[in-house]
């Protein structure tokens, strides 16, 4: 299959995704967009050399999570940001609101985006792969991270969103 | 704006995630392709301060070489200073064609390694640039200079003190410049190490 082909055959099954992870790498949406086309275009160059040895899918993954980090370490370098932190050292925002405005979709997007964007490049990789719902096996196929050290990060992830939105998942 | 009635159980946030509405993109081969050499051209562009400045150098070293040259080179220390601005314009070129060479080309993001691997491979290349700035970016400097500043050596009426405090003053922004490219390198080495610890576990 051409890379045009195979390409056509990745935006169509992770355009979304694709869209979602640039918006959870870049606050500002004007250059999220920018972000995701860069995405597009490190994707489509980097299918040139897709042989077929890793799933299309884990590839698609690990060149936009790849465009997403270098964009954070950027943005890092010209303080463009407040100090990125591990998902242990992260401050939870208490829950003010009332019941009906807890379980907002608007709100609780904020709120998501608002810890996402507060985490380093790598706890960032795995909960944007968490929460698209993949495996922990598939983000450690991704990530590189040994198996062990993804259920410590998804368990603290779990921890992070429960207490964030009462979402009632067992930590 | 939707919102769960009350009481009902608030929605997984996975689902809430992807659930969001976003509208997928995609780009023809053309599009991705004349972006893809927009990409290219900007990272060309980032180093054009480098190039402009060493190209003057350059310029403005040939000049004084061409002027010393029909003026008639008079005794070993003009030789010396005419060798020195050669020396220091080939300096220039090699300083150039280096940066160029490690940073000037596109590093293509592959789905081959994992994440981690690649945010490694990444800042070891980075680290490594570093760590050989004085000899990719410094040395080739160091023939010219030594050359131009000893030259008052070998004449009857020059200035000794001058020359050694110009030379003293080079090389101490040299020893500078390298401290601080090891600074950063080891900063470098510790995100390395953190790095090699989480593939650990």
């Amino acid at each position: 299959m051409d890379r045009d082909t195979l390409y056509q055959r990745a935006a169509q099954r992770f355009g979304a995704a694709l869209a979602r992870l640039a918006c959870g790498y870049e606050a500002d949406r004007e250059l999220a967009r920018d972000l995701e086309q860069e995405m597009h275009v490190a994707l489509w160059r980097s299918l040139e050399n897709f042989r077929g040895e890793a799933e299309l899918s884990t590839w698609v993954w690990r060149v936009a999570h790849n465009i997403g980090a270098k964009h954070v370490q950027s943005a890092t370098r010209q303080k463009r940001h407040a100090p990125l932190v591990p998902i242990e050292d992260i401050e939870l925002a208490s829950p003010q609101a009332g019941p009906e405005t807890q379980t907002d979709t608007a709100l609780t997007l904020e709120r998501l985006y608002g810890l996402i964007h507060a985490l380093r490049p790598l706890d960032r990789q795995v909960m944007l792969l968490y929460l698209e719902d993949l495996e922990a096996g598939s983000i450690a196929e991704i990530t590189g991270l040994s198996p062990g050290s993804v259920a410590t990060r998804i368990h603290r992830i779990k921890t992070a969103l429960a207490a964030q939105f009462e979402t009632g998942e067992a930590p | 704006m939707s919102q769960t009635p009350k009481g009902a159980e608030p929605r997984r946030p996975q689902n809430v995630w992807k659930e969001q509405d976003m509208q997928a993109r995609s780009f023809t081969p053309d599009v991705l392709a004349r972006n893809a050499a927009g990409l290219d051209a900007h990272i060309r562009r980032r180093n054009i301060f480098e190039y402009l400045a060493a190209g003057a150098v350059i310029v403005f070293c040939l000049v004084i070489s061409a002027m010393m040259v029909a003026g008639g080179v008079a005794g070993f220390a003009d030789g010396m200073v005419l060798a020195g601005t050669l020396t220091l314009a080939a300096g220039c070129a090699i300083v150039i064609w280096q940066m160029h060479a490690r940073t000037g080309q596109p590093r293509a993001s592959s789905g081959e390694e994992a994440t981690l691997a690649s945010m490694r491979s990444e800042l070891v290349r980075q680290r490594d640039a570093l760590r050989k700035v004085w000899i990719w970016y410094l040395l080739p400097f160091a023939p010219g200079l030594f050359l131009i500043y000893g030259a008052d050596l070998f004449r009857p009426e020059g200035n000794i003190a001058l020359s050694s405090g110009l030379l003293a003053g080079t090389l101490g922004l040299a020893v500078f410049i390298c401290w601080l490219n090891l600074l950063a390198a080891r900063r470098m080495d510790a995100e390395i190490k953190k790095i090699d610890a989480e593939r650990e576990g």
